[in-house]
């Protein structure tokens, strides 16, 4: 518990600051080199669709699980706050928007850090702790290339895949609340929803966010796992980073996408 | 490429840092042509950073690194990639790509930097394995395998596209004494059979001195001493002499550094 | 060293979330295919725009045949300006045609009906609506109805 002075402390301050610059640099640089740049080894589509299946297939199951539900949860909880107005039937429109604009977007960027993100960190870091990284830059391969490129690519083709997935099936669940069990019209909940969705503000907005968050996402997933300490303590430190920093991340993008594209500036 | 130097590798005043530590101190070294060069010293001494150095996946602070007469620091990324497929490593742990199945693994260099028939592929993959005894294991996955013939089958990759330099980073840790003799009688094999440069970074001393043509034993930064291994066990300088006998005390003491015993013990109270 | 069903998995995955992206499109959203771009603009001045915002529906007859793009204040009139996009199928509007300011239920969204004039000539793009009904604002409509004075001057804001 050593005083420091004040100059000290500006000191430490500044240098800080020069660390996050350093890794933000470092990791823009990583991010270049991946996606940019010559191909290495073997035939790109054959390892991207390894990728696809390890990041987006694999990621089906929770998704869809997860998606259902929380359709239905909004459906029962906007029937019970709407039909206190008597209008019940705003409740596809309801459901629809909140999907399509937040909760599409978002909860899928934070299930996918936590499935996905994860799993590649922890995929990536192994790699790097039994040297087969190295081995591959020895072999004349390069690691960005070969490993890295093609997941980031699966990941950000997957995620915004799977957010649609993820709204799709969540208005369905909703449907099948509102609808078959609460008793709303069919013909309202439907076409309340087709009469206030619009396409190009809130179909290919919510698209958009995801694009954003898969970039985001994946790129600190396998950033995370690549410049990991090589040990077993190392890597489940960086683990638990992707997902503290993959969700921080999105939650606070969406905010900044969520006023650019629906606040009234 | 195969230059006339009697030295496949060269480092010549090499320095370097890990954030602070020396790791190298104006290092100088020499692996000489076609022979099996032993580096030894104590665990953490830096001898698998040498090994980076000498596959360019580390850059020095100063001074040169120099295979087959390129120094290494001055070569584009290009060239460096060129460079290395005269180098094969096989890695502490042998660094199999765990998603491959062993013929996979064998093959990938020849994939990555041949355009072979399969066929040819095949057969060459198949040579390699025979030549490490495991042909008849093509088909396992990594997983599959002991630790012994994990690092038979990564040295059947290290050695598909013929290179002219092996570097074995610490082969006998951690096996049997089946598997440690397997490993010996290959890497001298090999070297007499391919004509290759090896170098074998080590702190086992018996298997080391065994195959060796020429030791080198570093520590403190510094090359401590070099010669044959005979040479190298009359040494009398005292740092080497505790080293090639194990002795637990000496110049290498037994103690980390601390404070004085007693002041510790009584000073607490 | 690719299974065959690894990739009739991932060829099955990007179906269907490509499906799912139709679905949003076509079910969710109502989209018609092709009558997106083609839209040609018109202007009309409110004494009351309020309660509509950008995005809102213009309509004809029920039918949703635009939307409002933008909503601001004419410094010179005083008068709330309205700028909506029109489907370009629907050129066909007389110059005389009415904008009114219309509630989708109770306490729903504001939303612009537009009811047919008699002119020949018709609203080009950049063309204005000159006969407009503003906003039904509740407050003044009961404060009418306490003191039993509808039919006086039109509340000026």
């Amino acid at each position: 518990m050593r005083k420091t002075s004040p100059i000290e402390r500006v000191r430490l301050i500044g240098r800080s600051g020069l660390d996050v610059l350093e890794s933000l640099g470092r990791s823009a640089l990583f991010l270049g080199h991946a996606l940019f740049g010559r191909n290495g080894a073997g035939s790109f589509m054959q390892l991207l669709v390894k990728q696809l299946y390890a990041v987006g297939v694999l990621s089906l199951a929770i998704i869809v699980v997860s998606g259902i539900f929380i359709g239905m949860v909004l459906a029962l909880q906007g029937y019970n706050i709407l039909v206190d107005f008597a209008s019940e039937e705003a409740v596809g429109q309801m459901v629809a928007l909140t999907l399509l604009r937040e909760l599409g977007p978002v909860v899928t960027a934070l299930l996918f850090a936590g499935r996905a993100g994860s799993a590649l960190t922890a995929e990536i870091g192994n790699m790097k702790s039994t040297e087969q990284l190295s081995s591959l830059e020895m072999i004349g391969v390069d690691p960005l290339k070969y490993i890295i490129a093609p997941r980031l690519w699966a990941g950000f083709i997957s995620m915004p895949l799977l957010s649609a997935i993820f709204t799709v099936v969540g208005i369905w669940g909703g449907a099948w609340v509102a609808v078959d069990w609460l008793g709303v019209y069919d013909g309202s909940y439907w076409g309340n929803m087709q009469r206030s969705v619009e396409f190009r503000g809130d179909v290919l907005n919510g698209v958009i966010k995801s694009l954003v968050f898969a970039v985001v996402v994946t790129w600190i997933a396998v950033f995370q796992g690549y410049d990991c300490e090589p040990t077993s303590e190392g890597i489940s430190r960086a683990t638990t980073r992707t997902v503290v920093y993959a969700s921080l991340a999105v939650l606070g993008l969406d905010f900044i996408l969520t006023a650019l594209m629906f606040g009234d500036f | 490429m195969t230059s006339d130097n009697a030295f496949a590798v060269e480092l010549k005043g090499v320095t370097f840092r890990r954030g602070t530590r020396t790791i190298f101190d104006k290092v100088d070294l020499a692996i000489p042509r076609g022979k099996v060069t032993g580096i030894m010293g104590p665990s953490g001494c830096g001898k698998t950073t040498l090994l980076r150095l000498i596959g360019a996946q580390l850059r020095p602070a100063s001074g040169a690194v120099i295979v087959n007469g390129q120094n290494l620091p001055d070569l584009s990324r290009s060239e460096l990639f060129d460079m290395r497929k005269q180098m094969g490593v096989l890695f502490q742990s042998g660094a199999l790509f765990t998603d491959l199945n062993v013929f996979e693994n064998v093959a990938f260099p020849l994939r990555v930097h041949t355009s072979l028939p399969e066929e040819m592929i095949r057969d060459i993959v198949l040579m390699k394995l025979q030549a490490v005894g495991l042909r008849g294991a093509v088909e396992l996955m990594p997983d599959e395998l002991s630790g012994g013939m994990k690092r038979r089958v990564a040295l059947a990759r290290a050695i598909a596209l013929d290179p002219q330099i092996l570097m074995y980073d610490e082969p006998f840790v951690g096996q049997d004494p089946i598997a440690m003799g397997v490993l010996v009688r290959l890497i001298r094999l090999l070297n007499e059979a391919l004509g290759l440069t090896s170098i074998v970074v080590s702190h086992d001393l018996a298997e080391t001195a065994s195959i060796a043509d020429y030791l080198y034993v570093v520590g403190d930064a510094q090359v401590l001493g070099q010669g044959t291994p005979a040479e190298l066990l009359e040494s009398d300088n005292p740092r080497i002499r505790q080293f090639m006998k194990g002795i637990a005390d000496g110049p290498v003491p037994f103690h980390f550094p601390a404070p004085d015993y007693r002041r510790d013990l009584l000073g607490g109270a | 060293m690719q299974s065959r069903s690894l990739e009739i998995g991932v060829g099955l995955f990007l179906l269907i979330g490509l499906l799912a992206l139709l679905l949003l499109a076509l079910r969710v959203s109502g989209l018609t295919i092709g009558s997106a771009q083609d839209t040609y603009r018109i202007y009309a001045y409110f004494d009351n725009t309020a309660g509509v915002s950008s995005r809102a529906k213009v309509t004809m007859a029920g039918v949703t045949i635009g939307k409002v793009v933008a909503v601001d204040l004419d410094r010179d009139t005083y008068m709330g300006r309205v700028t909506m996009e029109l489907d370009k199928r629907v050129d066909n509007l007389p110059v005389d045609s009415t904008a009114s300011i219309l509630t989708a239920g109770l306490l729903g969204e504001k939303y612009i009906g537009i009811s047919v004039g008699g002119e020949e000539k018709m609203l080009a793009d950049g063309g204005v609506i000159r006969d407009t009904q503003s906003a039904l604002v509740l407050e003044d409509l009961i404060g009418k109805f306490l003191l039993n004075s509808v039919n006086k001057e039109p509340a000026k804001q």
